[in-house]
């Protein structure tokens, strides 16, 4: 058994994780006050029920937490929208759009479009590309693709925090990296 | 179809998007988790016996039953403990008293009846 977390490897353990948590959270509910929810209910649960596990068991542990938390509100949300359907539908549309990133994204091609954009710029819109399609992935396949490539968990970590078989995980990551290619090939996107 | 695609450039360009949050957001995640980090105080157990770990990890478990975690339960066990020992010390009483009785009735030779009677 390893030496138990303290209060301050706790509070440097979820200072290092929040960012990427948050996007996690976002990637799957596309609001931000969801998904800060979200990220506060999984640090709280992990404090209070898993706050004095050993300070290595910390991160699978929160990955689990934060997966079951998100696809907790997923649910909860479905079955609101199965609710509040029939009442939207009789009112009329409000004519907001979605946030498409070929909108920011710039076309190279087009002379009339202004000079090459400075780096930063460029930067900027490929992210917003990435996490677009991120956000448009399979909930499954995303969560594998995160966890295995930015989390850097094993298969088997990966497989654990999903609940699922370790086959799974690989054949979600294959999938995730394919339609990710295609889709930034299609952009006109090269990484 | 350009199925190269390394996720380690995806990463990286992960990374540099959680560097690029704004302010707002990362104040709300840092009382998130401040918020976290008092539920763990809360949650904290009282205190630890000196023999954590020490080859009986299994003792804690169990002892933090037995021990009281705050001054109320402390204050709960010390009215229970002088419940119980009032109770023994009464019933001590009692038992003494009717001895002497006995005693006495088997001095005076007069014992009631019911001592000669098998139950």
């Amino acid at each position: 058994m390893g030496k138990l977390a303290s209060h301050a490897e706790l509070s440097q353990f979820l200072g290092s994780v929040e960012r990427r948590a948050y996007k996690h959270a976002v990637f799957a509910v596309r609001n931000e006050h969801d998904a800060l929810d979200i990220v506060q209910d999984a640090m709280v649960k992990l404090a209070e029920k898993y706050g004095s596990k050993p300070a290595g068991e910390l991160p699978l542990l929160f990955q689990r937490i934060l997966q079951n938390t998100i696809r907790d509100f997923c649910r909860r949300r479905k079955v609101r929208m199965a609710w509040t359907t029939l009442f939207s539908s009789l009112q009329p549309k409000d004519g907001e759009e979605e946030f498409d990133p070929l909108d920011v994204l710039e076309d190279s091609e087009n002379q009339s479009a202004p000079a090459t954009p400075d780096e930063s710029l460029q930067q900027k819109q490929t992210i917003a590309l990435i996490e677009h399609e991120l956000s448009n992935l399979p909930a499954r396949q995303r969560e594998a693709f995160l966890l295995r490539y930015w989390e850097g968990l094993d298969t088997a970590d990966a497989a654990k925090a999903m609940n699922c078989a370790e086959g799974s995980v690989k054949t979600h990551c294959s999938r995730a990296t394919h339609t990710l290619a295609a889709a930034l090939e299609a952009k006109g996107v090269k990484l | 179809m350009n199925t190269e695609l390394e996720p380690i450039k995806i990463k990286q360009l992960l990374d540099r998007s959680t560097r690029q949050m704004s302010g707002q957001v990362l104040l709300s995640l840092s009382r998130a988790r401040q918020k976290a980090l008092e539920r763990q105080s809360a949650h904290a157990p009282a205190f630890t016996l000196a023999s954590n770990g020490a080859g009986h990890p299994h003792v804690n478990d169990w002892m933090h039953w037995v021990l009281p975690h705050s001054v109320q339960q402390m204050i709960i066990a010390a009215l229970l403990a002088s419940v119980v020992v009032s109770g023994v010390s009464y019933w001590h009483h009692a038992e003494e008293q009717r001895i002497g009785e006995l005693d006495v009735a088997i001095l005076t030779d007069e014992l009631p009846i019911e001592v000669f009677v098998d139950h």
